[in-house]
Order: C-alpha cells, then structure tokens, then sequence
C-alpha cells in the first residue's frame, strides 16, 4: 500500500511538465477525482477557476459528447454498407448458381434439378 | 431500284453515295472510339504494372485489396521470423501482441464485427485528432499559469517557506532536497514527520559550506 500512497499519485497529476499536465487535463476531462487537480491552484486564486470552468464547458460538455455521436453514426453508415454488400453478394451467388443450373438458357428450373 | 435511278438520276446515287459514305464514317469513328478505349485501358495496365507490389510480386498481389493485406501480413511475419532467427526464441517479437486476432480465422461473426470496428475507426480519427490538440492546448495553459502552483502548495503542505522553494527550483543543493523528498514519500506519517524534515532541512542548510 505504501507504493500507492498519495504523494506517488499527486506527483502524477500537477503542471510542471507536458506530460503530466497532459495527464492532469485528461483526468478532468474524465471528471474522476477532478477536485484534486481544481482544488490545488484555486486555493492560491478563485480567478484559476476561470480556466477550468472554460475547460470543461468546451471539452468535457461539448467535444466529449460529440465524440459518442459520431462514433454511432460511423458505425452505422458502416452496418448499412456491410449489410448491403452482404446482400449484393448473396444475390450474385444465386444468380451464378441459377446460371449454372439453366445452361440451356430456358430462363426455369424444373423440378428435378 | 431503276425507278428511282432513273428518276433521280446522278442524284439517285449520290444518295446512295452518301448514306455508304456515312456508313463508313460511322465504322471508321466505332474503329477510332474501339481503338481509344483499348488505349485507355492498356494506360490503365500500364499503370497497374507500374505499382510497387506489382513490381515485386507481379500482377498476383495487385488487383484486390484483400490480396494486397495478405502481401503486407507476409512481409510482417517476414520480418518477425528474421527477427526471430537473429535474436533467438526469446526475443521480443511485435507478433506476439497480435495473436488474439487468431481468433478472426475461427469466428465469421467476430472478423466481421473486427472489420466493421476498423472501418469505423479512420472516420472518428478527426475527432480524436481534435480532441487530443485540445487537451495539449489547455494542458500548455494549464503550465503557463499553474507550473508555480504545485511547488507554492506543496511548499505549503510541508510548511516550508518559499525561499526553500525558491532554492529547491534554483537547483541548488538538489541531492539535499532530493534525499528530503524521498525520505518524506516513505514517512506515511505526514505532518509531524514533514515538520521535523523540515527542521532537519534547516539545519543542513545552515551547515551547508555553500
């Protein structure tokens, strides 16, 4: 328990290099354990709340939500195009068989074939 | 026929004329538009021949795309198996991490739902794109004003003054600081013990020659 300590993952989620600020934007974009990140600079100056009310009205409302849609519409179009090639190649293959049963180009079958 | 000759006279035939000459004409601009289109699609072989995999493999890898992904899983299983062959069994191989895609060859349903997720994904790949810049952005503001927060609050924390911070970000005497550090990220009792490193800090600083 010792190795998961507070301090080892405080030490993950500040603003002193890209990396870790990286991190610390993608945790509050998550909104999981967001307080930790917002709290720390908002006790120097509420005016810091600023950036990250902006931050979460811009990403976290608008960009995170338009990423759920897109996706469903992308794998929509996708089922659709699959779906109806699917049935193209269904309806090739019968054709094919038809054609090859009807070689003498009666356009039937009987029963016995 | 002789009805109209006569009738018609030397305009009879040039009527005649006339329509074989516009017969021909129609031949020879099927023959020309035949002969552009055999043109087109020899510039279409041609262009064909001209690829790459073409090049290496002949025509047999070239017409469909399937057979292109078949010739570019060959040259990645290529090229494990040489490194397997050079750095031995146990070397880290990127196939390794592929494996769990075996399960495509036994299950229809899977490969095709494996397939539909990978069409899928080029279309979102804007929005990730986007969405990453965004947070690179506001993670580039976030250092601009925050870089100075952490270490004020921390300082704080550990009820340090901010001329200790001040030298712990000057690099100055860092192995001190640094040895600190550690010893207060293993003492799970936090304030008394941050107190007395703190004293003790105090003292190394003022035993400090520099």
């Amino acid at each position: 328990m010792d190795n998961y300590s507070g301090d080892e993952l405080d030490c993950w989620q500040n603003f002193d290099n890209v990396p870790n600020a990286m991190m610390a934007i993608y945790v509050l974009f998550t909104s999981e354990n967001y307080p930790d990140i917002m709290t720390t600079p908002m006790k120097i100056n509420e005016n810091y709340s600023y950036f990250f009310i902006i931050f979460l009205l811009t990403v976290m409302f608008f960009l995170g939500n338009l990423a759920v849609p897109t996706l469903y519409r992308a794998f929509k179009n996708n089922h659709h195009k699959e779906a109806l090639r699917g049935r193209i190649l269904e309806r090739t293959a019968l054709l094919a068989a038809f054609q090859l049963l009807d070689f003498e180009r009666r356009g039937y079958l009987d029963r016995d074939r | 026929m002789r009805r109209k000759t006569f009738g018609g006279g030397v305009g009879g035939n040039s009527d005649d004329r006339s329509i074989v000459e516009e017969a021909e004409n129609k031949e020879k601009k099927k023959k020309k538009k035949e002969e552009k289109e055999k043109e087109k699609d020899k510039g279409k072989e041609k262009d064909v021949g001209d690829d790459f995999l073409t090049s290496c493999f002949g025509h047999v890898f070239s017409k469909i795309k399937l057979e292109r992904f078949k010739a570019f899983a060959f040259l990645m299983f290529a090229l494990d198996a040489s490194i397997a062959f050079e750095r031995g069994l146990g070397a880290s191989r990127f196939s390794r991490w592929l494996r769990p895609l075996y399960a495509t060859v036994w299950s229809s349903e899977l490969r095709r739902w494996a397939t539909l997720i990978l069409r899928t994904v080029p279309e979102i790949w804007e929005l990730l794109v986007l969405l990453v810049t965004t947070i690179g952005v506001f993670s580039v503001i976030g250092i601009l004003l925050f870089s100075k927060v952490s270490a004020i609050e921390t300082s704080r924390e550990r009820s340090e003054p901010l001329s200790v911070t001040f030298v712990r970000h000057t690099n100055h005497t860092t192995p001190n600081h640094t040895a600190q550090h550690s010893t207060t990220q293993h003492n799970t009792a936090q304030h008394s013990t941050t107190q007395h490193n703190t004293t003790q800090h105090n003292t190394t600083n003022s035993t400090n020659p520099i």
